[in-house]
């Protein structure tokens, strides 16, 4: 079907923090509906650089044939933490997949940490989720994909189909990390699942530095303590760490994320997270 | 003929693949899962063949037996089936597989596996097993569905022996899983594999329960398997 008989909404939101009198600073900002961003906070009187913003999205979540783009571009040294206030709903979408696309650009020795909150699959959704992250030297950077389904009528009736994309690469363009997983809603729910019996499923890159990084066995055990199956290992081409998670539903997959981003957190920042009201 | 003969050949478990030494993750999913039975193996292979092998392993098998005997294009999917791998101690094994196949092959001078270890020793190649094995069944003669068959069947077969040696399984079940989930390696063998992109390859797979077990068990003090 040509693109121009597509339904749905375009919009792309561009983020571009950057370093600036001994701080961080949103230096541009384009947030087009449905996108909608809070003003930035400071919750680290310790590290004043390290700037907070919730992204929301003023619409309900994904809808039939939407393709909404995020682009977040860290300047060098700047440091942020953007996160959603609740999961996003994808609505029923079987013939027109919404497709979400963020492209996030670390600057030299910059941080980013992004970890939205699970997507949200309900009956007949389709999506095409992409992240692609490019790294400058010394970038550190802790991102998350993630999904799960629910049945607002509690019937089982499954998402349509999935594809989520992850891409890692420096700024000269290697290639360091590149998956793409792609599966029906059906799939998803077979006694033969590659989730087996969980029904949502989590991951989250942790890059930077090999010193820097976190013991992956603390951050196992923190997503474990919330309900989840997690598992970590080093990522292709010394990119950092990668952690894979199951858990049950959405709700139990948030804390689990957010368990193990936590530790994420500390180890390249050396700050304990704030607590984010939601 | 004598392609089909050759099919067998490198599909036997007599043949020194090196692919006794991986579980393919079984070892971790039985570890974590005392319960493991029949069905849970035929579930697992089911999984591993439709989610990982279709669209991962075997595609860049089929690119490799394309591509070769350039090093370069090897090179390139080598590269795409490094950056797909996210568990190392599978990314790690593969590449071990690769070296063993490789070594064989080396010792009984099939044509071109000289010039593969070169390309692997200089730099361009990294040697995946199923890189190493694309490149090498073509030179032997085996055409693109035969090697597709020959790779799911050693894919089956050996993650089958892996689950019978560490006793989860008697060998009758084991040869019933194998037997469950055969049409399937075959369907999938016979499906198309478009031309190698201009632009980055790009591997799709969704295996995360047996991914985090095979994460989970590389940090575990007792192991059989090397993954």
């Amino acid at each position: 079907m040509p693109d121009d008989n597509r339904t749905g909404r375009r919009a792309t939101a561009r983020l571009r923090f950057v370093r600036g009198g001994g701080t961080s600073v949103l230096a541009d900002q384009h947030v087009p509906y449905p996108f909608h961003i809070t003003k930035p906070f400071r919750l680290y009187p310790q590290r004043p650089d390290l700037i907070t913003l919730y992204l929301q999205s003023a619409s309900g979540g994904l809808y039939r044939g939407d393709r909404l783009g995020l682009d977040i571009a860290m300047g060098a040294g700047s440091a942020a933490h953007v996160t959603t206030q609740a999961a996003t709903v994808v609505h029923r979408s079987a013939d027109q997949p919404a497709c979400q696309d963020t492209r996030i650009r670390v600057g030299a020795d910059a941080f980013l940490h992004c970890v939205p909150d699970p997507l949200i699959l309900f009956p007949d959704a389709a999506l095409s989720a992409s992240t692609r992250i490019t790294l400058e030297p010394g970038a550190r950077a802790v991102v998350s994909e993630s999904i799960a389904c629910h049945d607002p009528e509690g019937r089982g009736r499954p998402f349509d189909q999935v594809a989520l994309s992850l891409g890692v690469e420096t700024a000269e363009g290697t290639v360091l990390v590149r998956e793409r997983a792609r599966i029906t809603g059906a799939e998803f729910q077979d006694p033969a699942s590659p989730l087996g019996p969980w029904r949502a499923y989590g991951a989250l890159v942790i890059l930077g530095p090999a010193s820097c990084l976190p013991d992956p066995a603390d951050i196992q055990a923190a997503a474990d303590r919330t309900g989840c199956r997690a598992g970590l290992s080093p990522l292709p081409n010394a990119a950092g760490l990668g952690l894979r998670l199951l858990a049950r539903d959405g709700g139990t997959l948030a804390a689990g994320l957010e368990a193990a981003a936590g530790h994420a957190f500390e180890a390249l920042t050396g700050l304990e997270p704030a607590r984010r009201r939601k | 003929m004598l392609s089909r003969l050759l099919s067998l050949q490198q599909a036997d478990a007599a043949f020194p693949s090196g692919s006794f030494a991986f579980s393919n993750g079984i070892e971790g999913l039985v570890a974590g899962d005392p319960a493991f039975d029949t069905a849970s193996l035929i579930r697992t292979l089911t999984g591993l063949v439709r989610f990982r092998w279709a669209e991962s392993d075997r595609v860049a098998l089929i690119l490799a037996h394309r591509a070769a005997p350039d090093p370069a294009r090897l090179g390139r999917i080598d590269a795409a089936v490094e950056a797909a791998a996210l568990v190392e101690a599978m990314r790690v094994g593969s590449r071990r597989n690769g070296a063993s196949l490789l070594t064989t092959h080396v010792r009984l001078a099939t044509p071109g596996a000289d010039e593969l270890r070169a390309a692997i020793r200089s730099g361009p190649m990294l040697g995946h097993l199923a890189t190493v094995q694309g490149a090498l069944w073509r030179a032997l003669g085996l055409s693109e569905p035969e090697a597709a068959a020959v790779a799911g069947y050693q894919l089956v077969s050996g993650t089958v022996s892996a689950t019978v040696r560490l006793g989860q399984v008697g060998a009758i079940q084991g040869q019933q899983a194998l037997q469950a989930v055969l049409p399937l390696v075959a369907e999938i063998a016979e499906r198309p594999v478009p031309e190698e992109p201009d632009d980055a390859i790009v591997l799709t797979g969704f295996t995360p329960l047996i991914e985090i077990a095979a994460m989970r068990h590389a940090r575990a003090d007792l192991r059989l398997f090397a993954n």
